[in-house]
């Protein structure tokens, strides 16, 4: 049936000719180019690659794999099919047809030829990065990695590939329709299905994931077995099939059914395979269903409260043995006949006894129900459980959505799995997310989802870890032979539990003690900061005292341990919560060996920070560069005092967080309130003062920005409606907006420095207990007079919203006294329907983003919080000592798009004998204009587009894909072929700031502003513009002009006028005078232009 | 070898007869198959290797039926069809090696001195490092017979063989077949040359729509015309005159006038006279009286 000989020979003769194939030889040669760049460009010393490429072994051979994966499936697609199509005019086939050989010795010796050529072009492909890896003096060898990756990549997609074109090609008969057919489900799979269902359909491997930590290996390998199983096993099958299909006669009848029936029964195997990978994704939905469905079913369910809780855990194999002797109290003001516990449901209890007495109880998933007890209100009690077995993570996160919950983890190019907790005999990490130790709170539920029981604990930890392990855990340690004890100071919400090779680096400062918990073999950040030894305490003295005195709050806890964890560990952010898993009592895990976090990149930071002082003149020492490096870490990743970040808010709701802020406040203090559930989570919003510059691009990308996305949402539907049905990165900017409405319309009434201080002060006064609503609003009530309740009830229940009209901008230098000055008056009036808040700062200097020291954060003092209400024209006065560049309007939520003005100052007048003001003050807000005037924005009916071009049938696809119905785009994403409108704080609008734009053409596409005038005459024409700058980047720098092209249809005629931009103001621009009748006049504007974007705005006629 | 041959039919799908009931025995030596085009030799001799199979009837060779025992009947055959161009990205010697891998259990140093024999057999060693798709189309044609020997077959089906070979590659290829049929190797040429069977084959069959009109000897189907090929030489009109009423089979301009040889049951021409057939003579006639085919 088979012959070896035969199918090594036709392999031999094939690949000879594939060898010969130009097609091939163009691909290897763009293979080994590409690679070779890539290569040199991403892990060779050529440009100190990113010190997480290096770090992870594992990377280099499988970033090239993955590289390949897909040019390659192309590639096999084009040659399988036209290796085994056969051409009817030509008989050359039938010259081996007529051979003694078998149909099978056929296909699989072509099969063979490809799979050689391909394989062995791999094994070329990997000496690039081999060789790069070998010679960098940084990066670790690891032969593995240069095995497994191409067998668990290429291997299974070149086999399935070449099947799927065999059968196809010998099924059809045609070479171009196989072709398109199988590009187009890559295709398929790569638009639709991309990181959907697990990747279980990803026959490329392009992001499965496959990725190996340092720490804990690979973590989801049965999985990935799995899949690259069923895809090799489906290709062989249909490797077979092809076989039994040949246009050949078979050797023998029983022969061609045996082929057939082999091919079924691996194809049938292979579905197996697919069967288990679907129903390992399919259990892990079912289960956490079933838990919430679980958590609902207790939620109101009256429970004990835990006062102490001391856990003893041995690491047994590749899992834990546990007791835990609980002392419970009864805290409902009822008797109890029965209380519960969770448990994580991978946990089985051997034995559970209270007060020593064995007890009836259930274990359903994650549940533990004592029945038939008698517990009188307030009556103590000790539990105590045994139980054992393995973690089962599905039970972590259960306020996750789905599709969220699925959200690739993306890290370099690769999609590592998410893990919430590790258990292997050499690796284990536990956090309270997946209910290692029996606890009596439930978690996230349909009954309240927003709601957060919290309690404060006395834990005591005993770890027996593995032999050669350490374990790290919240508390003081003390080791006596292999049990490590750890005693926690202080009662906590939490414990977690790190175990592996870990070594310990520690120093004290003013008695707190940090520790950086590290593998033996990366020390890493050791080297880069080598010189720090005896600064450290001093540096650490520095940051502290300057966080410190921003949060206006001491560090409550005596140690703080940087624990270094698996890359694939994930946390998300929570609706009740204001930090993430990443931070934990006393502890930060980071990601091994610094990951992905730009700072911990040393290297770079060093090399950048060269670059700096050279652009600077600056001669710094090595040992300042350093501390620099070591301060911009700190400030930037932990303190988030300094820095700046551009993103794209609103897509990536669960964006790393590693802020210590939890530490000094959501695990210290907390302010419990059943009827305001997210109350706390808003304080710690509030009071976690970061300085981090934050620059979102949403609004580039969408047309509006995502908060006024939200803010739209908030003014449709109710916010119990959002928090229970809206997606969770809505739920998470309305929260914080509303937070940030609440806390500064509170700090407004009472004084902001007041109010902070208060809160402050009330963490201080409680520290490491939780305080009642009640207690705190009426300290609240007793200092300042107010009532939080109406307050809290107005800012959470009301959906109208305000509107601000910026009247009015005067800015004048001015002398106070001898002291020259800077008067800027701004005049708002509220035309909206509720009350609302303002934030008024200003912008001062240069924009030095991503430099070293601490002038790197834009000052944005003085400013001021303010309250206008609904109907109110309130005008500010600000006395400057340095000219503002730009003054920022934020008004959190408003109907005014932006919801964030930012308006550049621009030139600043001389004024003398002027009456200085400082403050705010109500005022009559009509603003004098003698003259008469009319204003046609693009957002009045006035104003027409005229967009004859017709798109590109691509376009017009990609459009019609588009069903929402969008009033404004984003200027990144659109190819202008019409006039579209966009927003943005350069354009005119009162509540809304909005311009039309297109791509510059050659004038077929006009924008029309028609006025309907009250009276005859010449009037001056002034057209709004952004600046002398329409795109931003273009022309700066050069002496290249730029025009727009208007034509004023007047009384008198028509003219035409080319305006030069060079020179333009941002705001009100000059365009000419012309005399206009009541009607049938107009300017319209062109879209020629030698910017490739034109915008058109408003228009204003101003009478003589 | 023995090729039995009782009741072959072969229909396409598309309804198409391509050959009808066909009956033949062949023997050990040269076979030859002659018809015009479309006769359903190519589809004869494609059931003939293994390549597709007949709709009824039977085949055996050397008893063995070729439906059930294919992987015994393969090994015996060696096959050149009639379109046979060549992978365009091998060297001349590695087709052949190739294909020898595949025919043969040689050794390797066996098959490379064979490989090298039968391209000096065909005059194709001189150009065994050239590429196969830079030979010219006589030299693709004897690579295709050297490919077709490799495996010493004792069936060896060659179809249209001398399609475009010169006159010189024409000889050489006959004194190869000349060679083989003197073993123990049944050859079977498909052609609708009449000079290449009537040089080569001992036996040989006439296809006309799939049935065999004729089998025999090429004497034998000769013999059948002698008496109706007739000779003269004639001016213009006449010459116009006599290729209007008969099939003329050859025209020679001698000394002005024509030489002109016709196939007719009765004296054609006063000045007519008998000569000798040869099979292209018989195959006019055949085609002409018994299967109705005007060549007029």
């Amino acid at each position: 049936m088979i012959s070896l000989k035969n199918i090594w020979t036709i392999s031999k003769y094939e690949s000879l000719v594939l060898w010969r194939n130009w097609f091939f030889r163009i691909v290897a040669l763009a293979g080994l180019l590409f690679v070779s760049i890539f290569s040199i460009a991403m892990f060779s010393e050529a440009d100190e690659p990113r010190w997480a490429q290096l770090a992870n072994s594992w990377i280099m051979p499988y970033a090239v794999m993955q590289l390949i994966c897909i040019p390659q499936v192309a590639a096999v697609v084009f040659l399988a099919t036209g290796l085994i199509k056969k051409d009817k005019k030509v008989d050359t086939n039938e010259v081996f047809f007529v051979r003694p050989i078998s149909n099978l010795d056929y296909v699989f010796g072509k099969a063979l030829a490809l799979f050689k050529l391909f394989f062995l072009l791999n094994l070329v492909l990997l000496c690039i990065p081999l060789i790069v890896n070998l010679t960098s003096p940084f990066a670790t060898f690891n032969a593995l990695a240069f095995v497994i990756y191409p067998l668990l990549t290429s291997v299974p997609s070149v086999v399935f590939t070449t099947g799927l074109a065999f059968l196809l090609v010998t099924l059809l008969r045609n070479q171009p329709i196989s072709i398109v057919l199988i590009v187009g489900l890559a295709g398929v799979q790569l638009i639709y299905y991309f990181d959907k269902f697990s990747n279980i359909l990803d026959f490329t491997a392009f992001r499965l994931s496959m990725l190996a930590s340092e720490i804990s290996g690979h973590v989801n390998m049965g999985f990935a077995l799995r899949q690259r199983g069923f895809y090799f096993l489906v290709g062989v099958g249909l490797l077979f099939l092809t076989a039994f299909f040949l246009d050949r006669l078979s050797s023998h009848r029983r022969v061609k059914i045996a082929t057939g029936i082999i091919g079924v029964v691996i194809l049938i195997g292979a579905s197996f395979l697919m069967v288990d990978l679907w129903n390992m994704r399919q259990k892990t939905i079912d289960s956490r269903e079933q838990f919430i469905s679980m958590n609902d079913e207790f939620v109101a369910v009256p429970n004990v409260t835990i006062l102490a809780h001391d856990i003893a855990i041995e690491q047994l194999g590749s899992g834990i043995q546990s007791t835990s002797d609980i002392n419970i109290k009864n805290t409902t003001n009822q008797p109890l006949n029965s209380f519960y516990f969770t448990l994580n449901p991978g946990l089985k209890v051997s034995e559970l006894t209270v007060n020593g007495s064995a007890v009836d109880y259930i274990h359903r998933h994650q549940i533990v129900l004592i029945e038939n007890v008698n517990l009188k209100a307030n009556e103590t009690a000790n539990v105590a459980m045994t139980y054992g077995g393995a973690i089962d993570e599905t039970i972590a996160h259960l306020e996750v959505e789905q599709d969220r919950y699925e959200n690739p983890n993306e890290y370099f190019m690769f999609s590592p799995k998410k893990k919430y907790a590790f258990m292997k005999d050499d690796y284990v990490l536990l956090t309270k997310d997946v209910m290692w130790y029996p606890d009596t709170e439930i978690g996230y539920n349909h009954v309240a989802p927003a709601k957060s029981r919290r309690q404060l604990i006395d834990f005591k930890l005993q770890v027996k870890p593995n032999e050669g392990l350490t374990p790290v855990s919240q508390g003081a340690v003390t080791i006596e032979s292999q049990q490590h004890t750890f005693t926690p100071e202080y009662p906590l919400s939490q414990l977690s539990l790190a175990i592996g090779r870990y070594v310990q680096k520690e120093i004290t400062v003013d008695s707190v003690s940090y520790s950086v918990y590290h593998y033996p073999e990366n020390t890493y950040f050791a080297d880069q900061l080598n010189e720090l030894s005896d600064t450290l305490s001093f540096l650490i003295t520095d940051i502290v005292n300057e966080y410190e005195v921003q949060q206006q709050m001491s560090y409550p806890f005596k140690r703080l341990q940087f624990v270094e964890v698996p890359l694939h560990f994930r946390a998300y952010n929570k609706i009740y919560e204001n930090h993430q898993a990443y931070i934990q009592p006393e502890t930060v895990y980071l990601p091994e060996q610094g990951g992905d976090i730009r700072t911990f990149d040393f290297r770079r930071q060093m090399r950048d920070m060269n670059r700096q002082s050279r652009q600077r003149n600056e001669s710094l020492t090595e040992k300042e560069k350093q501390a620099n490096i070591f301060k911009d870490l700190i400030k930037n990743v932990f303190t988030k005092q300094s820095g700046s970040m551009w993103f794209w808010d609103g897509r990536d709701p669960d964006e790393p967080d590693y802020s210590l802020f939890a530490n000094y406040y959501d695990y210290n203090s907390g302010i419990v309130s059943e009827e305001w559930p997210l109350l706390d989570r808003s304080i710690a919003n509030y009071l976690r003062n970061d300085k981090q510059q934050v620059n979102d691009y949403s609004r580039n990308l969408n047309g509006i920005s995502f908060t006024e996305e939200c803010n739209q949402l908030m003014r449709e539907v109710s916010f119990e409606e959002i928090l229970t049905e809206s997606k969770f990165n809505k739920i998470q900017k309305t929260v914080e907006l509303k937070s940030q409405y609440l806390f500064a319309y509170i700090g407004h009434l009472i004084g902001d420095e007041q109010f902070r201080s208060f809160l402050a002060n009330w963490v201080v006064g409680h520290p490491h207990q939780l305080t009642s609503y009640d207690d705190f609003s009426k300290a609240l009530a007793q200092q300042f007079d107010i009532d939080l309740d109406s307050i809290i009830q107005k800012v959470f229940s009301e959906m109208s919203q305000p509107a601000f009209e910026v009247l009015q901008l005067q800015k004048y230098e001015v002398l106070d006294g001898d002291r020259k000055r800077f008067q800027v008056l701004i005049d708002i009036k509220n035309s909206g329907n509720n009350d609302g808040v303002l934030e008024v700062k200003f912008n001062f200097g240069d924009d030095r983003r991503g430099s070293f020291d601490e002038e790197a954060v834009v000052e944005k003092e003085p400013g001021m919080l303010s309250v206008v209400r609904q109907g109110e024209v309130k005008q500010f006065g600000f006395l400057l000592d340095e000219r503002p560049n730009s003054v920022n309007i934020n008004t959190i939520i408003s109907r005014n798009i932006p919801s964030e003005i930012n308006l550049s100052i621009g030139t600043i007048g001389k004024k003398e004998r002027v009456t200085l003001f400082e403050g705010e003050r109500v005022i009559q807000g009509s603003v004098d204009n003698s003259q008469y005037q009319v204003v046609v924005d693009n957002e009045d009916q006035e104003f027409t587009t005229f967009s004859p071009i017709e798109p590109t049938y691509l376009r017009a696809y990609l459009d019609s894909r588009d069903t929402t119905d969008k009033k404004y785009y984003g200027k990144w994403f659109r190819s202008y072929s019409k006039w579209l409108a966009t927003t943005g704080s350069d354009f005119y609008g009162d509540i809304i700031r909005s311009a039309h734009f297109t791509r510059s053409g050659k004038g077929e596409k006009l924008v029309t502003w028609t006025p309907e005038l009250d009276e005859e005459g010449f009037y001056d024409l002034y057209i709004y513009l952004k600046g002398p700058n329409q795109n931003e980047y273009v022309g700066q720098g050069d002496n290249r002009q730029f025009h727009y092209n208007y034509i004023i249809n007047h009384g008198d005629g028509t003219d035409n006028i080319q305006y030069n931009l060079n020179n333009a103001e941002t705001g009100w621009n000059y365009l000419g005078s012309y005399y206009f009748q009541k009607s049938g006049g107009s300017v319209s504007q062109t879209d020629k232009s030698e910017f490739r974007t034109v915008y058109a705005d408003a228009v204003k006629w101003v009478k003589q | 070898m023995n090729i039995s041959i009782t009741g072959l039919t072969k229909v396409y799908p598309n309804g198409h007869a391509a050959i009808k009931n066909i009956d033949l025995e062949i023997g050990s030596g040269m076979f030859g198959l002659l018809g015009p085009n479309g006769a359903g030799k190519s589809s004869f001799m494609r059931i003939l290797v293994t390549v597709q199979k007949s709709t009824s009837g039977s085949l055996l060779i050397d008893g063995m039926d070729i439906n059930d025992q294919r992987n015994k009947i393969r090994p015996l055959i060696g096959y050149l069809p009639q379109d046979f161009t060549f992978f365009s990205k091998l060297k001349t010697w590695e087709f052949l090696d190739y294909a020898a891998r595949l025919a043969t259990s040689l050794s390797k140093k066996e098959r490379l001195t064979k490989v090298d024999y039968l391209l000096d057999q065909v005059g194709l060693l001189d150009v065994r490092e050239r590429m196969a798709n830079k030979l010219s189309g006589g030299m693709k044609r004897r690579l295709g017979i050297a490919q077709a020997l490799i495996g010493e077959p004792k069936l060896l089906v060659i179809d249209e063989p001398t399609t475009g070979l010169d006159p010189e590659e024409r000889i050489r290829f006959r004194n190869i077949l000349s060679d083989l049929s003197q073993k123990d190797v049944t050859i079977i040429l498909s052609t609708h040359i009449v000079g290449d069977i009537s040089s080569t084959c001992h036996n040989m069959a006439m296809l006309n729509k799939g049935e065999v009109v004729f089998k025999g000897s090429p004497e034998g189907m000769i013999d059948q015309v002698r008496g109706f090929v007739w000779q003269a030489t004639l001016d213009d009109e006449e010459f116009n005159v006599l290729k209007m009423k008969y099939p003329v089979v050859s025209t020679i301009p001698v000394d002005g006038k024509w030489e002109v040889q016709v196939i007719a049951n009765e004296q054609p021409h006063p000045r007519a006279k008998n000569t000798n057939p040869n099979l292209e003579h018989a195959y006019v006639y055949f085609m002409e009286n018994e299967l109705g085919v005007s060549l007029v």
